[in-house]
């Protein structure tokens, strides 16, 4: 995958989130709890937490496809409400800037060929006929989807389909690109093209934030690390911090010492553990 | 997702009637139903075919199956509405479709559908005995007439439905039926409607497979049934879940309810034509067939 992209930087200056006190409950359960942070422009951010902890949840409610249950949430100085996106311009604006690649593909494409999946965005923000042909072109080759362009989505591999949904975000060039779980059900190659993507990004300006649980890879993806457990942001700072504190790693079920560490690669990026398990501790 | 797996009890993997675990007929009728929705994607196909119909607006496709549908459920002869029905079958070679599908899609169904509904018709209703058939069948005249209308007139309007699906995109349907003043929520619904359906099938089947991988025996029939009544609601609830997603998808990438085209619709001259011819001939078609 080549990832040379435009970049899109809003003029504007300031945060471009701005979480306060959100919550987020799907009806018992809380899947945000008091979340309060801020996101700048051209930050790359990885979402780290065990399986529930709340980052999927936490990039629907930054993409405003679900409004948090308590507290406000502002996109470039504005609040992002259901009642603002009603209005369409503010809505064509936002879809334009923010792009979000979903973490089952299947959902994500619903259109009859990988040609019509791409285009569907462009088509939907109304651009003309002409860019969207010529764009989609561009993407196809960029994203090493030639071969498949006429194919029914639903006949495509697992790594082809995400491919294709990243194609079908990444057209938009939008401003921020919102990620969950990217690599998840990947083979290697097509983890290591994903990942190649996402490494190209750095210094683009782009504002990104993937929610994996990868910490192989967080150093290279990443500039700062949210950390979340059972809905709560219980640690900020950067991957080299994340990734030297063993106990918040294990505390947040991120890690499990031995298990984990032989398969997933893990000791290179980090030391600490791979001493860890030699100590035979 | 299917609860515990199922446990045979030991009466039932002794008894003489047990056997290994094989297809049920709710899985064999999945499997169907895949297959129907996999040829959907076949009408994408056909409908970018160089053939006659292709090459029309939607819209004008439309308003002609509306005028020949209107027709085929108005004739009262047998002449009109077989020259109908044939009318179909020209379009259908013009527009470079296959007969051998047209028959297994829409008049084989339809005709099984006809003669279970209109079949109990042939010897129920009242009349003097249809003439060229053995009396002793007690099929009467008014019956087999009546129902041969009945299934003539399906097989029509099926055929102009299938007409008009098989040489229209999926996307390019919608597109009109917007054009043509059909609320948004409605066009939205048949949207997602399509979606949720491949949906529907491709859990269904996911989930019988898997039930299958695990089960080493046939169940016991109401065993069988509870599993099924089980799984149908898991089903249902995965798939509403996975729709919601869908949409939600739809919308981060700017969807607003309008299917949107990249090639818009547009009347042409040839366009205005077929919608005059299509409806000069229904009126004809009503005229005649009253």
């Amino acid at each position: 995958m080549t990832a040379s992209m435009s970049t899109t930087t809003s003029p504007s200056r300031g945060p471009l989130f701005e979480l306060r006190e959100v919550n987020y409950r799907y009806e018992e359960i809380v899947a945000i709890d008091s979340c309060s942070l801020v996101l700048e422009r051209g930050t790359r951010v990885a979402l780290l937490g065990a399986n529930g902890s709340g980052k999927s949840t936490l990039l629907l409610l930054l993409d405003a496809l679900q409004p948090p249950s308590a507290g406000s949430i502002r996109f470039d100085g504005k609040e992002l409400t259901p009642a603002a996106l009603l209005d369409e311009r503010t809505n064509h604006d936002f879809r334009r800037r923010v792009g979000f690649v979903f973490q089952n593909p299947e959902v994500q494409l619903f259109n009859p060929t990988v040609r019509d999946e791409i285009a569907f965005g462009p088509l939907q923000l109304g651009w003309p006929a002409d860019r969207i042909r010529d764009e989609v072109e561009r993407m196809v080759d960029r994203m090493q989807l030639r071969a498949v362009v006429e194919r029914p989505t639903f006949r495509l591999s697992m790594g082809e389909k995400k491919r294709v949904a990243i194609a079908s975000v990444l057209i938009l060039d939008p401003e921020v690109i919102l990620l969950d779980e990217p690599t998840a059900g990947l083979d290697p190659r097509s983890q290591s093209g994903v990942i190649d993507l996402l490494v190209a990004w750095k210094g683009s300006g782009r504002t990104v934030v993937v929610a994996t649980h990868d910490l192989g890879v967080i150093e290279e993806i990443a500039d700062r690390c949210l950390v979340f457990q059972e809905g709560r942001l219980v640690a900020d700072r950067t991957p080299a911090e994340v990734l030297a504190d063993l106990d918040l790693l294990t505390r947040t079920g991120l890690v499990h010492s031995h298990q984990h560490s032989h398969r997933s690669g893990l000791h290179h990026a980090h030391p600490h553990l791979h001493r860890h398990e030699h100590d035979g501790s | 997702m299917t609860g515990e797996p199922a446990k045979l009890p030991a009466a039932a993997v002794a008894s003489p009637g047990f056997r290994l675990a094989g297809r049920a007929p709710i899985e064999r009728t999945l499997e169907e139903l895949l297959r129907v929705a996999e040829r959907s994607l076949y009408a994408e196909e056909t409908s970018r075919r160089g053939g006659l119909l292709q090459v029309f607006d939607a819209r004008a496709k439309w308003i002609g199956f509306v005028g020949f549908a209107v027709a085929a459920g108005l004739a009262r002869t047998f002449a009109v509405l077989g020259a109908l029905f044939a009318g179909a079958l020209v379009l259908a070679l013009l527009s470079r479709l296959r007969l051998r599908e047209l028959a297994l899609r829409a008049w084989l169904p339809a005709l099984l559908f006809t003669a279970l509904v209109g079949g109990p018709a042939l010897f129920l209703t009242p009349g003097p005995p249809a003439p060229g058939l053995p009396v002793a069948l007690g099929i009467s005249a008014i019956g087999a007439r009546s129902v041969g209308f009945l299934l003539l007139r399906v097989e029509t309007i099926t055929s102009f439905t299938l007409l008009l699906v098989l040489t229209t995109p999926w996307a390019r349907l919608l597109a009109a039926l917007r054009s043509l003043r059909v609320p948004a929520t409605v066009v939205v619904i048949l949207g997602m409607t399509y979606r949720f359906l491949f949906l529907l099938l491709k859990s269904a089947h996911d989930l019988f497979l898997a039930r299958r991988s695990r089960a080493v025996g046939t169940l016991p029939p109401r065993q069988a049934r509870q599993l099924f009544s089980r799984t149908t609601g898991v089903l249902l609830s995965k798939t509403v879940n996975t729709s919601q997603q869908v949409y939600l998808a739809m919308v981060a990438r700017g969807f607003t309810g309008d299917a949107r085209l990249l090639d818009p619709l547009a009347m042409h001259g040839r366009d205005w034509f077929a919608v005059a011819a299509s409806l000069a001939v229904s009126g004809v078609a009503i005229w005649a067939g009253r």
